[in-house]
């Protein structure tokens, strides 16, 4: 074989183990949502409600992007909502995030929160939690969906 | 022909031994749940490292105690390598890595403490969300402990509540309250509670993001 062949061969071969492995090695999960059912993760009555979260190695609250706050209104009367992300590190810092929505009629709602504050200097040793409350109370939560990237 | 099997077979041989090296590099063992930390209600109290010298006090004077027991008990009987006392190797580097965290902790707040004070002041804005966190500081709710003394101070995008208690406790308790005010025209907070200086009266501040 020629040199010039030798050396194309070494080359198809450092590339394609480089792609190989690039597309196989493991990797810590980098984006996501974690979902929280009002069945399962929700509690509280009447105006307010709080639905948990779960952080750890693999959703680090430095990675958290925000979340969406699902719920169902049952009344034809105008409402308001406010929602908070939470968080609580393992060693005594508080924060959080909040938006809120006002309502006409009933039918689905959905807020976003963006985390500012709940994602500064995030660790995995974190509690996190979503909070509802409501000047009504015909109204359910569904659930909340905490992404991150 | 010949040449075309070669460059095949090289590249499969070469994704091959990508993958065996990817396979290397894979964590072992279960790592999702290596750590997951468990949610806690909200309300509960998070005791800062450093916080519970009271009780650390205890602990020393129980701990000195049974030194002082097992080298009189040494004295008179000869105490088998078995008896040795258990430790946990997980606790003093779990101990010390919350304490590096609460570090790092205070150090990012304290940063933030001084990006507030050297925002621009916008007057009018300021004026008016400054009458806001302090109508919301006010109305404390009802389950929370009381504060001795309110100062607010608004600039253009951040306000920063300096609220003072009876005792760090208190602080910790009002800063874990469910119904935790956030003042109208602000949408969220950051309070890093720094160690105190004593049993007695202390300052918690609290960072407000009002806008962008």
């Amino acid at each position: 074989m020629k040199p010039k062949k030798i050396a194309a061969a070494a080359a198809l071969f450092v590339t394609s183990a480089a792609l190989s492995f690039a597309l196989l090695a493991p990797k810590t999960a980098t984006s996501g949502t974690r979902a929280v059912t009002a069945n399962g993760g929700c509690t509280g009555s009447g105006q307010n409600y709080t639905c948990l979260g779960v952080v750890g190695t693999d959703f680090n609250t430095a990675n958290l992007d925000g979340a969406w706050f699902e719920f169902q209104r049952f009344t034809a009367n105008s409402m308001t909502m406010t929602v908070r992300l939470k968080r609580a590190t393992y060693t005594g810092t508080v924060s959080l995030d909040t938006a809120n929505a006002s309502y006409a009629s009933g039918g689905h709602g959905e807020i976003f929160v963006q985390s500012v504050n709940t994602k500064q200097n995030g660790w995995e040793y974190d509690f996190l939690w979503g909070e509802f409350s409501s000047n009504q109370t015909a109204w359910g939560p569904l659930g909340v969906f905490y992404e991150f990237n | 022909v010949r040449q075309s099997i070669a460059i095949a077979a090289t590249g499969l041989v070469a994704g091959i031994v990508g993958a065996l090296a990817a396979g290397r590099f894979a964590p072992s063992g279960a790592v999702q749940t290596a750590a997951s930390a468990s949610p806690r209600a909200p309300g509960a109290v998070i005791v800062p490292p450093g916080w519970d010298h009271v009780f650390s006090a205890r602990l020393n004077a129980v701990e000195t105690e049974l030194v002082q027991q097992r080298a009189r008990s040494m004295t008179h009987e000869a105490v088998a390598p078995s008896a040795e006392i258990p430790t946990s190797e997980a606790g003093p580097s779990r101990v010390a890595q919350r304490a590096e965290h609460y570090e790092k902790e205070i150090q990012a707040y304290t940063k933030r403490l001084a990006e507030h004070q050297q925002e621009s002041v916008d007057e009018d804005w300021a004026w008016e969300q400054r009458r806001r966190v302090r109508e919301a500081l006010e109305t404390s709710p009802a389950e929370g402990p009381a504060t001795r003394a309110i100062e607010v101070d608004c600039r253009s995008k951040t306000c920063l509540g300096r609220l003072t208690f009876g005792s760090p406790l208190d602080a910790l308790r009002y800063l874990h309250l469910s119904s935790l005010p956030v003042p109208r025209g602000c949408n969220g907070l950051t309070s890093t509670p720094l160690p105190p200086q004593s049993d007695g009266s202390y300052d918690l501040t609290i960072l407000y993001t009002c806008r962008p």
